[in-house]
């Protein structure tokens, strides 16, 4: 700053300035100023000097050791990584397993148990079904579905044989299907229950045993006499195929006596593990599923 | 590490941790060197500097580019406030001794001879009279004087790790400079006579 001053304001304006003057901050009318106030100021002159020697002091400062290492800890993911994957996977069956069991209670419940063509564990759960619709349609069938139930003798085997009839039954998936008609289920497919008229139809062998057979037995009702219970149903059944139903039969104990309501009761048997299995299948896959999402966020 | 750092930074901000462990090796010994002399004990200095490295790892995404140092620098100026907020207390109270790092003689030295005792405890001596001397001042401009003349940042740098423009950075450093020079000078019979001023070092 230019301008009248007084020898004191000097020393001030120029301390001000000695900071910026040893940066080479200075614009330079000032710093022509102060080098020109300098020349004849022993004062400015030694605090100059004592400005720089503290600078250099400062640079010449030890530094401080550093005492450890700042760096983190790097968290080791492997553990989670396999945590998770696992808790993943356990939902994903979990869920998996949960809706096949749920699907097959329901269809079991509600298809009113298809024929020939359901697969195996399906014919199983459905046969209790159609056991218990076959009161429902035909006393004469249920009687049949009695006796066929009751088939632990091969005298009964007959009635069973000729409930399953090979030949007029169409294709054992399709016809069964197609149409509510008590279908023999040589593939051990389950059973339908037949409306009265086709208990006529079934009197012509092709009464369809009320209970699912496992193995692929063709059952062809012909020649076995049906034991007299089973009056619309004409005697006709294969020795084999007897002899395969009494196994088949025994294979079946849930299917035994099966009066209307006993149908039902037998039906309990096998529903009610599903549910067991469908609880718990459900809590299995919730618990996994927030074991994932808890891993999934560390 | 400026080769690399922008990728390590680029890294870090994804959430990689030995990507800032990278940074964190890079810029300890700056950052833990500041905040010792900004707080004037090491206990204090390992808390801020701690602190400041988890801070930066967390706002990392933050950095946009420019200077890492000065942005980092910031995080440590704002951590050493807060831990001289929360010590209360005037910095002169207690002063432990600065631990000097043996491996890093003084810059400028003539000889190339590794130290000897009596340098090494001189210069003990020296670094604990300008830690003094540093307390007396108030915390910002014992923030731009270290930043400055010891660890030799520019202006521009200096503005931004302490959020003031150069102005500012130029007044504080003034005042600092001269407050610190009264304060060595009123001293200056009890340093080695190697740092007097009136042996001829102007």
């Amino acid at each position: 700053m230019l301008g009248r001053k007084n020898f004191d304001d000097w020393h001030e304006w120029v301390e001000a300035r000695l900071s910026d003057y040893i940066d080479n901050m200075l614009p330079r009318a000032d710093r022509a100023q102060l080098e020109a106030h300098l020349k004849g100021c022993d004062r400015c002159r030694a605090s100059l000097a004592s400005m720089r020697w503290t600078l250099s002091l400062l640079k010449r400062a030890p530094a401080p050791a550093l005492p450890h290492s700042f760096a983190f800890a790097v968290p080791a993911r492997r553990d989670p990584a396999y945590g998770f994957g696992f808790a993943r996977l356990a939902t994903v069956l979990a869920t998996l397993l949960l809706f096949l069991v749920v699907g097959v209670d329901f269809v079991s419940r509600f298809g009113g148990g298809f024929s020939a063509s359901a697969p195996a564990p399906a014919a199983q759960v459905a046969a209790p079904t159609s056991v218990a619709l076959v009161p429902q349609t035909s006393p004469t069938l249920a009687k049949s579905a009695e006796s066929a139930t009751a088939l632990p003798s091969p005298p009964a085997a007959p009635t069973a044989a000729r409930l399953f009839a090979a030949p007029t039954s169409a294709p054992p998936g399709s016809a069964a299907f197609a149409s509510p008609t008590l279908e023999a289920v040589g593939r051990g497919g389950a059973v339908e229950t037949t409306p009265a008229d086709n208990a006529a139809k079934n009197a012509q062998g092709t009464v369809v045993a009320p209970r699912s057979q496992v193995a692929p037995v063709r059952i062809t009702v012909t020649e076995t006499p049906m034991p007299p219970t089973h009056t619309p149903v004409p005697p006709t059944s294969t020795p084999v195929s007897s002899a395969t139903l009494a196994a088949q039969a025994r294979v079946q104990p849930t299917l035994a006596p099966v009066p209307p309501r006993v149908s039902t009761d037998t039906s309990q048997p096998i529903i009610e593990p599903l549910r067991v299995t469908e609880i718990a299948l459900l809590f299995l896959a919730v618990f996994f599923g927030a074991l994932t999402i808890m891993l999934r966020r560390r | 590490m400026s080769m690399d750092e922008p990728a390590f930074i680029a890294a870090a901000q994804k959430g990689d941790v030995a990507a800032f462990n990278q940074l964190v090796r890079a810029y300890q010994t700056l950052v833990y060197r500041t905040a010792y002399r900004v707080l004037g004990e090491s206990a204090a200095a390992e808390d801020a500097t701690q602190d400041a490295f988890v801070s930066a790892f967390k706002h990392l995404r933050s950095f946009r580019g420019g200077s890492f140092k000065a942005w980092l620098l910031r995080i440590v100026t704002n951590a050493c406030y807060d831990q001289l907020r929360v010590k209360q207390r005037r910095p002169t109270a207690s002063l432990d001794a600065m631990l000097i790092d043996p491996d890093k003689p003084a810059p400028g030295a003539d000889r190339a001879a590794p130290e000897s005792p009596q340098e090494f405890a001189e210069r003990q001596e020296l670094g604990d009279a300008i830690q003094r001397g540093l307390t007396t001042l108030p915390p910002d401009q014992r923030v731009t004087l270290v930043l400055v003349d010891i660890e030799g940042m520019r202006y521009e740098e200096v503005a931004e790790a302490t959020g003031a423009n150069v102005g500012t950075v130029k007044s504080r450093l003034s005042r600092g400079r001269a407050a610190l020079r009264d304060f060595l000078v009123k001293q200056e019979e009890l340093l080695p006579s190697k740092y007097r001023l009136k042996v001829g070092q102007a």
